[in-house]
């Protein structure tokens, strides 16, 4: 089933059942300095693989970068 | 002798200069002027990632590799709920439970919202975070801060990247008489040295600062510069400065003075 969600605030149509899914199918290295909000909630790393997507869940992926 | 060691947030610190990653120009730069100043806590931000950046690794590895403690931002959040939720998302990606609290308020002179600052602190200190809250010279708001439990209150002393040095430092110096046991750290606005000098004579804790230094003509030598005028305000407040006088009063004896003569 397909599903629109918005990653990184861009439009994207996915099957990916799950959080962990839509990542790799979105081309993340898992592995990265990286975090993950869905819907403005913070989603641990260990939930990625469970946390199902539904239609019109907003995602940010995060990652550092310089700061003050 | 000159133990200038301080603590804050569960750690003790020698260097009382806190130095933000941004807007050098280039990484080698950041690390030299790292080197140059002594610092041991950087402040660093979060952005999104896109797939092509390489998972993110490779600002964190430069970073880390410099051997500094790490005290990410919420740079960039206008309300409490995400504030808290890109803490809780530095938390997992950096594994400190410092973070540097950011609540904007408003988008021109980039001051923070003293009510959504408190609110997302007092979430923050609850979810066993160690809040570095960046507010203005508020005495209220920090003391309200202080009383939400926050590690550190850092007091703007002008806008952010603005250079212009403490604008307020009746204020500055108040929150200090006012808070005599809060750790208290200058953050945002110092353009120069001297500035760094001013308000540790008042007796604040540490300063910190980025665009000063990533901005100056030779950033590793403001480095140092700014490592030096910290050290000497430190010194100079430790040292207790003379109290200031209305009229002159020679310094040298005017016993014994040759030539003189009543007019």
């Amino acid at each position: 089933m397909s599903r629109r969600l918005s990653l990184n605030g861009r439009a994207v149509s996915t099957e990916a059942p799950t959080l962990a899914d839509l990542l790799r199918a979105e081309g993340f290295d898992l592995s990265g300095a990286m975090a993950c909000a869905v819907n403005q909630s913070f989603v641990p790393r260990s939930q990625w693989a469970a946390r199902p997507l539904a239609d019109g869940d907003e995602i940010d992926v995060i990652s550092p970068v310089t700061g003050g | 002798m000159d133990d200038s060691s301080w603590t804050v947030g569960g750690q003790t610190l020698q260097s009382r200069l806190l130095l933000g990653t941004a807007r050098y120009p280039s990484p080698q730069v950041l690390a030299h002027a790292v080197e140059a100043c002594g610092t041991q806590v950087l402040t660093v931000g979060l952005r999104r990632l896109q797939p092509a950046d390489g998972g993110g690794n490779a600002f964190w590895e430069r970073v880390r590799a410099m051997g500094c403690r790490l005290l990410p931002n919420t740079a960039g959040c206008h309300s409490a709920g995400e504030a808290v939720t890109l803490a809780e998302m530095a938390r997992e990606i950096f594994g400190t439970d410092w973070i540097k609290l950011e609540v904007v308020g408003d988008d021109y002179t980039l001051q923070p919202d003293p009510f959504g600052t408190l609110d997302a602190a007092t979430r923050l200190v609850k979810a066993g975070f160690q809040v570095f809250a960046y507010t203005t010279d508020d005495l209220v708001v920090a003391q309200r801060l202080r009383d939400a439990g926050v590690a550190a209150i850092m007091p703007w002393a002008a806008p952010i990247g603005t250079g212009r040095g403490p604008l307020n430092p009746h204020a500055l110096e108040t929150l200090r008489a006012r808070l005599p046991d809060a750790v208290l750290v200058v953050d945002a606005g110092l353009g120069r040295p001297s500035h760094a000098a001013a308000v540790m004579e008042m007796g604040f804790d540490a300063v910190l600062l980025n665009t000063a230094v990533a901005e100056a003509g030779d950033p590793v030598r403001m480095a140092r510069a700014f490592a030096d005028a910290t050290r000497a305000g430190r010194l100079a407040f430790e040292a207790t400065p003379m109290v200031q006088r209305q009229a002159a009063q020679a310094s040298t004896p005017t016993v014994g003075q040759p030539f003189w003569h009543a007019t």
